[in-house]
């Protein structure tokens, strides 16, 4: 008796909570609810804090004031604007300073530099860029052999080689580059044997260092969008370009490519955001020219002591990440 | 021995004030509001024994059942530094006192100012800030003043740490426990047997890629404002800007800046001469230590440079406020402060103590240096608003 009227019961409850799932608006709720007290409370409640700390000002002793007359724009006007420069003055210093570096020959246009800050924040987007097209020009031929070259039965195990790194965690394998590269290590020791090399020589705290970095920590997420999008493809395609009198290149690159491209930018996405927002990259493997932004912003809330501060530059990098998202939904690509 | 109830804190103020009878009370003037966390068997430890008797100092043995009296609670809840004592020592006082420790662990100062700035300073009862943070846990009411009659070893200090420029006034809010300085070391092997004595050292270009300086702005700001001869606490805009341009002419002799693989880049003759803390440079010197010598060595610079004092305080609203003072007493005692030292080769504060450290710690001049370099060496303050000037001129260091 007692375990029949049991079964019915949960019966019923699971009668009960089918319906309330499959109710257009209590079925939102109940399937929502998990992720949504998660995402509310560990990020948007903290995000929160930190947009509004970002309209703060510091204390004498590193404490955040936050009374209304200390709430203002001043920590990004900070962050943006050189001192003594109007805003129009700052945008215009800005862009002949970006104009001057990216393009050679030009010296001349800025007068005054932009602050620290801007500069930094582009630093990053540089090596943000650059960590990208690496990845690519490696990443994209591994993919493209992975999906289509390699014999099918390999191919899961190469998708499994190419998360392998992933098992080790992330900062053994910093610390791992870091002795690989460093002075009289094997790989530097067998470098020092090739002509031109001098016995001693160190890669270690540089820019190629944190370009290394960042590539080697990165490129799965290149390579596995990648290779979902060529998988997928429909080689018979390629071999019609070619009937139809393309050569290799142009069946690849009208045909094939073309094809791929929502996994190229996906693939960019997620490897741009990370190197751009890069901390523990340039905190170990950097020299003293390889500070980025993701170090300042630690520098701030840590020994800096200047959280307004710190959390405007969080939220001008989370600006750029939006854009860049922003480019990419342009582009075509669909982020689902 | 009745051991006379002389100072309060002033959350004991605020339980006793019209409740127990509050004899004595000293030191409670301009008192700035402290807060009251509402916890039990808080209180100075007032019941007995009136000398500075060492070993156990302060066993309370008290009759109250609760409350204001001296009673050792059963439980403690340190926050430390990692690595900051030897194996055995937490472990020996809980025995010793048959409380309960537990301990947790922070890397940086500001590590644990935003861990009691977030969740409250009731979470831990004793912590171990450093000088200057003293200052701004004490300004922001974080921690407490401390019944110095608690602390019957407090006399063993030296009197050079007794006074504390970043802890001053008639009451104590916190007990320096170990101390060290900063300064050049370098690597006999990588650069041979140089002479080091200025911070000229950490300018030479014959040194061009192979240093490294503190990723430090106070410490490596401060190193460059002692070689210009100026106080490292300094806030006249001119020489901070001075010291600037000195960093930013040096970046390109260094490899990096860093605080944390120093001791690694030493051992493995990466990098000398570079600018390190002495406990790292010792870490060094001891891991590489063979045949009775090491190759490694640390210089105080004759200008001067960094010293620093750890110290223990009292958070606020800690609930084991007598078993804290009994933890204070207990590292003060001579042969446990000793013990410290002779584990962590840092200089200890506590004199009585120097009878029982090792012969090579005390006679080590990195460790111990001549008074003369001594008078030469500064805390690092807290300079309030003036912090930015420094962080904006590291900020532009950085990125030139």
């Amino acid at each position: 008796m007692g375990r029949d009227s049991n079964n019915r019961a949960s019966g019923i409850d699971a009668q009960l909570v089918q319906r309330v799932r499959r109710n257009q608006w209590t079925g939102a709720v109940v399937n929502l609810a998990p992720s949504a007290f998660w995402l509310g409370v560990f990020f948007l409640a903290p995000l929160a804090v930190m947009f509004f700390y970002s309209f703060g000002e510091r204390g004498a002793f590193g404490e955040v004031l936050l009374a209304t007359e200390n709430l203002g724009l001043q920590q990004y006007r900070r962050f943006f604007v050189p001192e003594g420069l109007s805003v129009l003055g700052a945008v215009w210093t800005t862009t002949a300073w970006l104009i001057d570096t990216v393009i050679p020959g030009t010296q001349s246009l800025a007068s005054t530099q932009p602050t620290p800050y801007v500069r930094l924040l582009f630093k990053s987007i540089g090596y943000g860029i650059l960590a990208t097209v690496v990845s690519f020009v490696v990443g994209y031929p591994m993919a493209y052999y992975i999906g289509h070259i390699a014999p099918e039965e390999y191919q899961n195990l190469l998708v499994v080689l190419v998360i392998l790194p992933f098992w080790a965690s992330f900062l053994v394998r910093i610390y791992a580059i870091q002795l690989l590269l460093s002075a009289n290590s094997v790989l530097m020791s067998a470098f020092a044997l090739l002509p031109f090399v001098e016995q001693g020589v160190t890669l270690m705290n540089s820019r190629f260092a944190v370009l290394l970095g960042l590539v080697y920590i990165w490129i799965p997420f290149m390579i596995l969008p990648v290779y979902s999008s060529i998988e997928e493809i429909d080689f018979t395609l390629q071999e019609a370009a070619m009937d139809l009198g393309a050569d290799r290149f142009e069946a690849f690159y009208h045909v094939i490519f073309p094809q791929s491209k929502p996994g190229v930018m996906a693939g960019s996405i997620l490897v741009f955001i990370p190197s751009a927002g890069a901390y523990v990259i340039p905190e170990l493997l950097g020299g003293t020219d390889s500070q980025m932004i993701g170090n300042f912003i630690a520098d701030q809330f840590g020994s800096a002591g200047h959280w307004p501060l710190g959390a405007a530059g969080a939220f001008v990098l989370m600006g750029v990440m939006l854009l860049s998202i922003a480019a990419y939904q342009r582009g075509g690509g669909d982020l689902a | 021995m009745p051991q006379q109830q002389s100072t309060s804190d002033r959350r004991t103020f605020l339980r006793t004030t019209g409740a127990v009878s509050a004899a004595g009370l000293v030191g409670l003037a301009g008192c700035s509001g402290g807060s009251d966390g509402g916890d039990g068997g808080s209180g100075d430890d007032g019941s007995d024994g009136s000398d500075g008797s060492d070993g156990g100092g302060s066993d309370g043995g008290g009759g109250g059942s609760d409350g204001g009296d001296g009673e050792i609670e059963d439980e403690l809840r340190v926050f430390q530094w990692g690595d900051y004592w030897p194996d055995g020592f937490v472990s020996g006082f809980e025995e010793e006192y048959d409380v309960s420790v537990s301990v947790s662990l922070y890397s940086s100062n500001e590590e644990m100012f935003n861990a009691l700035n977030a969740g409250g300073t009731g979470q831990y009862d004793l912590i171990f800030p450093s000088d200057y943070m003293v200052n701004v846990l004490n300004e922001q009411d974080m921690i407490q003043s401390l019944n110095l009659d608690a602390l019957s070893n407090f006399g063993n200090l030296s009197e050079m740490f007794e006074e504390a420029p970043y802890d001053p006034g008639e009451e104590r809010y916190s007990v320096p426990y170990q101390w060290g300085t900063s300064g050049i070391a370098y690597n006999e092997e990588m650069v041979g047997d140089i002479e080091v004595t200025s911070w000229e050292t950490m300018w030479n270009e014959e040194f061009g890629g192979q240093m490294s300086m503190l990723d430090d702005v106070r410490e490596t700001m401060g190193a460059a404002l002692k070689y210009l001869g100026y106080s490292l606490n300094t806030t006249e805009e001119s020489e901070i800007e001075e010291a600037k341009e000195l960093l930013i002419e040096q970046k390109d002799l260094l490899a990096t800046y860093d605080s944390s693989n120093f001791p690694t880049n030493l051992i493995n003759e990466q990098l000398s001469p570079l600018h390190a803390w002495s406990g790292g440079a010792f870490q060094a010197y001891w891991e590489t230590f063979e045949d009775g010598s090491s190759p490694i060595n640390y210089v105080i610079p004759e200008e001067g440079g960094v010293v620093w004092v750890d110290t223990a305080a009292i958070t606020a609203e800690a609930q084991n406020v007598n078993a804290a003072h009994a933890f204070i007493d207990h590292f003060l005692d001579a042969e446990v402060g000793a013990e410290i030292t002779n584990y962590t080769y840092y200089g200890s504060p506590n004199e009585a103590a120097e009878e029982y450290i090792l012969d090579d710690v005390l006679n080590n001049e990195s460790i111990y240096p001549d008074d003369e370099t001594m008078s030469n060496l500064e805390y690092i303050e807290n300079i309030g608003q003036a912090t930015t000037l420094y962080s904006n001129a590291w900020q532009e260091i950085k990125s030139a």
